[in-house]
């Protein structure tokens, strides 16, 4: 029951600060991918079925929300989970240059994936946007500020990795 | 088998179960069963999206009417402090003012009723491309209305319903590249093109002759053809002009009426078939 409690809470938090953040700071440039960084902390502490299983969840509410392509969100952000989580074991998730590195790196892939897939099912050629471009290292800055809150935020549920 | 070579076939497993799922939401976006799923999820984040729009709540939402002060009043104002004659000329542009207002009216009289939205969402991925509303089909809007913003009291045209949910719609910008609107230059041109987004600030009006009369400066508005937008409307004025690639046309480059960085309130001119 807290274990459900804290993922559902978790889940509803984070998609608070990602519609926050798209309203206060999309368009300045600044605008950070809160969701995606949340999921891979939740691989890479987590492993990967738990890192897919809250991408898929937060894809679905983010592609409601955003009244965009309903699918494109689950399935990237649940590759993002799977990805982290089957790397977990090749990275020390704890150190803060890992975290920023490699959430700068998933945030390329993730922003390839994105175009592809925009251009796959929207069928559109939309030009290249500065303001995606300066996402991945936005993201990367402040992976390591998000990881430490949700550290925080398992170590108050005291809900850790469990590792079998 | 170990335990983690099991979890890590479970977790393939369940990423091709998830690929597989969310392949069918994207291939069949337009079927029921995706729309009611949707619809059920924007349910569920409304109350995020409702505690912004009330965060950004201003005392009233701005309305035509607030923007349709009669002239008349301005006319038969005696405090002035400039002569006669200047209150004459005033007069007459006043009395000008009404009628092209009242001209301007009767074109909008086929779009029977307007709705004021706060711009609930946006993906900053598609910052030029799209923004949600927190108003829907319940709202009486529907696809193809024509949205306007009001900006220190002018109306200036922001896009379209592209989508309409029932509590929610998607807004298409004039700033989307995807994005074509039929425009008419004011001024000694008096000139038809189209305006087309660049996904960025500026607009690019399209299609004039080598030969127009167009200047930096000159203000561009709706021309009503295409029947989507209504006549009139703001879309930006001329800030540069250059040839088009092929060396065909003349294009001018536009600074949009309305930023769309400024969207927080906009109005939806909901046509009459929908009401």
């Amino acid at each position: 029951m807290k274990r459900a409690a804290f993922y559902l809470l978790t889940v509803l938090a984070v998609l608070w600060m990602q519609i926050l953040n798209n309203h206060f700071l999309g368009g300045s440039g600044f605008s950070c991918d809160w969701v995606l960084i949340a999921v891979i902390y939740f691989g890479l502490f987590r492993g990967p079925l738990a890192g897919e299983t809250m991408g898929f969840v937060w894809g679905l509410l983010i592609d409601a929300s955003s009244l965009g392509l309903m699918g494109m969100h689950t399935l990237l952000y649940a590759g993002a989970g799977y990805l982290a989580g089957m790397l977990r074991r090749q990275l020390d998730g704890t150190k803060v240059g890992t975290q920023a590195v490699f959430s700068f790196g998933v945030s390329i892939l993730y922003g390839i994936a994105y175009v592809v897939i925009d251009h796959l099912f929207v069928g559109a050629d939309r030009p290249f946007s500065w303001m995606s471009a300066a996402r991945p290292f936005v993201n990367g800055a402040l992976a390591p500020v998000l990881f430490w809150i949700l550290a925080r935020w398992s170590g108050v549920w005291a809900i850790f990795p469990v590792e079998r | 088998m170990d335990w983690e070579s099991y979890e890590r076939y479970r977790a393939t497993f369940l990423l091709i179960g998830v690929a597989f799922i969310s392949f069918l939401l994207l291939a069949f976006q337009r079927t029921s069963a995706v729309k009611h799923l949707r619809a059920f999820l924007v349910v569920c984040t409304l109350p995020t999206e409702r505690f912004l729009t009330d965060l950004n709540a201003v005392p009233t939402a701005p309305s035509r009417a607030n923007v349709q002060r009669n002239p008349a009043d301005l006319a038969g104002r005696t405090d002035w402090a400039a002569p006669a004659e200047e209150q004459r000329a005033l007069r007459v542009l006043s009395d000008e003012n009404a009628r092209l207002r009242e001209l301007l009216e009767l074109q909008r009289r086929q779009w029977a009723g307007s709705v004021a939205a706060h711009v609930s969402g946006r993906d900053p991925q598609r910052w030029f491309q799209e923004i949600v509303l927190d108003k829907g089909r319940e709202d009486g809007i529907a696809a193809d209305d024509p949205v306007i913003a009001i900006v220190d009291e002018r109306e200036g045209l922001v896009g379209r319903v592209t989508e309409a949910d029932s509590h929610v719609s998607k807004v298409m910008l004039i700033q989307d590249s995807l994005s074509a609107v039929a425009a008419t230059v004011l001024g000694d041109a008096f000139e038809d093109g189209v305006v087309e987004g660049g996904n960025s600030h500026d607009l690019i009006l399209r299609f004039l002759d080598r030969g127009s009369r167009i200047k930096i400066g000159d203000e561009v508005v709706t021309s009503g053809l295409g029947a989507v937008f209504p006549q009139g409307i703001p879309v930006g004025w001329v800030v540069d002009l250059s040839l088009d690639p092929r060396q065909l046309f003349l294009q001018a480059k536009l600074r949009p009426a309305v930023k769309a960085n400024q969207l927080r309130w906009v109005l939806i001119l909901v046509h009459h078939a929908n009401t």
